[in-house]
């Protein structure tokens, strides 16, 4: 079929054919110039390389899945970091609120400030397994009632009742630690000398849960020993 | 309404002294020089990339102040002027060092001077030259139009039935001189129109929009080597 250039472009040229089709043809380079007339043949016409549409297709596809699994885990992770320790943040923030709560109170902008130190550290805590070691001696005639958090994962409190019990309770105060380990008690008389003891062997208190101790208190026994030996994750 | 075509050596003589006009004729034959340089270069030359074009369109100017109607055929005398410019510059270059100075194409010396029958050496075949000046006049108008010719081998139908479809409606465009008008005045086929006098889809003739304002075009520039008429 005969047809004349119309153009010609690096390593192919475009051309008219007689019955009006334009094609793209493949040419020697420097031999044609337009308005040469020569033969077109099927087998020469030019291809421009195409990608495979279905290929395409499923690349985007594959592409898309990984784009909304890294934007939701992004998220997940950033919402679990913040929610983590918002919840530890305000637990630390009532314990120093105990000590000084005037001025925590005065400087709101303060507490914002401990919140974001206290998140930032507890969070690299939370993430790995932390011992967890205290001892503490109370004076059973100094106050009957005590309450506190030993760390930012268990609180204590013990209550003498009618001056003849005593009962030691610690409680999980975490939102996603737990706690494993041992709490033992020991009662002194006013010689020092032990009177009497008790552990308590804890397994995995998980947050919220409480584990409690109850003793009964001779009118000779002065003095209260805590001791909590364990790990929390 | 077929348009008037003015020969290119009357151009040529007019255009002398109107800058705009000068650079426009050169421009719409930046086709015609390329081919020249990559007949002599053996190579495709691109626009804005080789020094050999540049050298071309000065040739190529200077062949249009240079010109006079005894000289024969302008293309003829442009395509000479052209080659021995390049020429030329390969040899101050020393870049080709595969042109034979012996070659006898070369030995007229000087194509200026009065003896040089460079009709003989450089004669074109007259229809070759018409189709030159034909397509680079008709390539002149679908770029007015903003239509390539990439865009045109992209678009143009494979099955002749179709494309015989195409060329009558292009044809029963430019016989009727209202919607013909139209077209030319917008841009734009008037599909309404066309519909009217034609019964065809509009989806059809959506489709084949740039290809059927081309076939127009063709007709109108009278493109002497396409049957745009239709029949085969």
């Amino acid at each position: 079929m005969k047809a004349v250039i119309m153009e010609i472009k690096k390593g192919y040229c475009i051309v008219l054919t007689g019955d009006g089709r334009f094609l793209k043809q493949e040419i020697p380079p420097g031999v044609f110039e337009i308005g040469d007339e020569i033969i077109v043949n099927e087998e020469y016409v030019f291809q421009t390389k195409r990608m495979d549409i279905s290929r395409v297709k499923t690349l985007s596809l594959a592409a898309s899945i990984l784009i909304i699994l890294a934007t939701v885990s992004f998220f997940s992770f950033w919402y679990m970091k913040h929610y983590n320790a918002s919840r530890r943040a305000a637990a630390s923030v009532g314990d120093y609120a105990a000590e000084d709560a005037a001025e925590a109170d005065a400087d709101a902008d303060a507490d914002a400030e401990r919140e974001i130190i206290v998140s930032d550290k507890d969070y690299e805590e939370t993430v790995e397994k932390r011992s967890i070691i205290f001892e503490e001696t109370y004076y059973i005639d100094e106050q009957k009632e005590s309450e506190e958090d030993i760390d930012d994962t268990l609180g204590l409190s013990y209550k003498i009742i009618n001056d003849v019990s005593l009962r030691v309770k610690l409680k999980n105060i975490s939102s996603a630690s737990k706690f494993n380990g041992t709490l033992t008690i020991v009662l002194y008389l006013s010689d020092n000398s032990e009177s009497k003891s008790e552990t308590v062997s804890i397994e995995e208190l998980e947050p919220g849960q409480t584990v409690e101790s109850p003793l009964f208190l001779n009118a000779e026994e002065v003095k209260l020993k805590v001791q909590i030996n364990g790990n929390a994750y | 309404m077929a348009l008037h075509r003015q020969t290119l050596e009357n151009r040529v003589v007019e255009v002398r002294g109107d800058k705009f006009k000068t650079s426009r004729l050169i421009y719409e034959f930046r086709p015609f020089i390329a081919g020249v340089i990559q007949k002599r270069a053996g190579r495709f030359v691109e626009y804005g990339v080789d020094e050999e074009f540049s050298i071309g369109l000065s040739a190529f100017k200077e062949a249009m102040d240079s010109y006079d109607r005894e000289k024969g055929k302008f293309l003829s005398f442009a395509r000479m002027v052209i080659d021995r410019r390049v020429i030329d510059y390969y040899r101050k270059e020393n870049k080709r060092r595969t042109i034979s100075l012996e070659d006898k194409r070369l030995s007229g010396a000087n194509f200026e001077g009065n003896g040089i029958n460079y009709r003989e050496q450089y004669a074109i075949d007259e229809d070759k030259e018409e189709r030159m000046i034909e397509t680079l006049e008709y390539r002149s108008e679908l770029e007015k139009w903003g239509i390539s010719l990439e865009e045109l081998a992209e678009v143009s139908p494979k099955s002749s039935s179709l494309r015989e479809e195409y060329k009558n409606i292009a044809k029963s465009i430019v016989d009727d001189d209202g919607i013909l008008r139209t077209l030319m005045e917008t841009r734009r086929l008037p599909l309404k129109k066309i519909e009217n006098i034609i019964s065809v889809h509009r989806k059809k003739l959506e489709r084949g929009r740039i290809y059927i304002i081309a076939m127009v075009l063709a007709i109108l520039n009278n493109l002497s080597y396409v049957d745009v008429a239709g029949g085969g």
